[in-house]
């Protein structure tokens, strides 16, 4: 709320103002650099996601064929073999 | 710099705050020396991370470190404006508002913990906001005036860095981490001490309780060189942990000896007493310049040996990290 019977506030000098946009492009500048660094720490992080990812299905598929393998090699005889 | 700003501005004109008065509440010659020890706990620990991960790990230390700088500014207002050393600062000449400190520490802080989370790991980031409140709260708002162990255990909050740097590539804070933040908590009694010699009627005359106001000259001088004694033998840990290799060791041996001679020079001087004369006040500001070489050129002896893959282990060590 603004008290009617305040002074009105003293105009600005042409010093500050200068000082104040200086200032407002700093802090725009930092705004958008913050904007740019989540940018880039997105995109990192979802690289990084990405390589877990295949490097997990890579490793998933090499379990799989080796559990392939050791079944086939190393598979105890079949109930029928048996019963022959 | 500041003076110029001084000089431009006549009486009868308010101060006009400028981008440099802001950038000063950050404390910048603070700042460099975290980013560089954090540097050097990112380069030391074992693992790879991402270029711009590491590059916004550090930054986040930075604009921590300025955060808590500009909210011990805005806390220290009163006894700034006493004290010669400080008195030109930009809250106490009054060129930037105490509000607009606290604003700018405290969005800061909430910025810097924000940016090490989401690039790095939660521990990395809960050490950062840890060391904020440390430095802004415990050390600035309770210790710094209420004791005259102030700055001993203040000093952690300057020396968790490399920790966080390590937290930042690993997500984990092993005893590797810590004996580096060791050397930093014990660099800091003597570093701070040796300037305090030197300016104790300004903390006098601010009813700030510092270990020469309180405990004398001569005692101040005693654990001076206790303190740097103990250093020489802290800063070795990180070579028989397996984190320094030779290169690091042969640097906190030669750095470590002259720390010794520059101290006991002091200890035999009557720095910090009433009647000391400018070769005494002088030996003291030496012992304060070779503090902050000391920790640079360490630290960057570790950033050169694994940065530089310079790193080869001692023979006696017992933890090989990356030998």
């Amino acid at each position: 709320m603004t008290d009617p019977n305040q002074p009105p506030p003293e105009p600005m000098t042409e010093a500050e103002v200068a000082a104040r946009k200086s200032r407002n492009r700093i802090i725009a500048l930092a705004l958008v650099g913050f904007m740019g660094l989540v940018f880039l720490i997105t995109l990192v992080r979802l690289k990084e996601g990405v390589a877990r990812d295949q490097d997990w299905e890579a490793e998933t598929a090499r379990q799989d064929d080796n559990s392939g393998i050791v079944a086939g090699e190393g598979a105890p005889p079949s109930t029928e073999e048996n019963d022959e | 710099m500041t003076d110029q700003i001084l000089d431009d501005t006549s009486p009868n004109e308010k101060p006009i705050p400028l981008v440099r008065d802001y950038i000063e509440l950050m404390k910048p010659r603070i700042m460099m020396l975290v980013v560089f020890t954090a540097a050097a706990g990112l380069v030391a620990a074992p693992g790879d991370i991402n270029l711009i991960t590491g590059f916004v790990a550090l930054l986040a230390v930075a604009v921590g470190s300025g955060a808590a700088g500009a909210i011990n500014m805005w806390y220290d207002f009163d006894i700034d404006a006493i004290m010669t050393r400080t008195a030109t600062r930009p809250l106490p000449s009054g060129r930037v508002k105490r509000d607009d400190a606290l604003a700018l520490g405290t969005l800061m802080s909430f910025l810097s913990v924000t940016l090490m989370a989401i690039a790095t790991n939660w521990v990395a980031a809960a050490m950062l906001a840890m060391s904020i409140v440390y430095y802004g709260v415990i050390y600035t708002m309770w210790l710094k005036r209420s004791t005259p162990q102030n700055i001993v255990i203040g000093g952690a909050a300057g020396a968790f860095p490399p920790v966080i740097g390590w937290a930042a590539v690993t997500g984990t804070m092993p005893i590797e981490a810590w004996a580096l933040f060791l050397i930093t908590f014990i660099w800091t009694p003597p570093h701070f001490w040796a300037l305090s010699l030197v300016a104790s009627k300004d903390y006098e005359k601010a009813g700030v309780p510092m270990m020469p106001v309180v405990k004398g000259a001569a005692s101040t001088r005693l654990q001076i060189l206790v303190y740097t004694l103990l250093l020489f033998v802290t800063a070795l840990l990180p070579g028989v942990l397996g984190t320094g290799g030779i290169l690091y060791t042969t640097m906190a041996v030669i750095l470590g000896l002259g720390f010794i001679y520059l101290s006991a020079d002091v200890y035999r001087s009557r720095a910090g007493e009433a009647d000391a004369g400018a070769p005494e006040r002088k030996k003291a500001l030496r012992l304060f310049a070779f503090s902050i070489a000391y920790l640079a050129l360490l630290f960057g002896a570790l950033i050169v040996e694994h940065g530089l893959g310079l790193y080869a282990p001692l023979p006696f060590g017992f933890v090989g990290l990356t030998g």
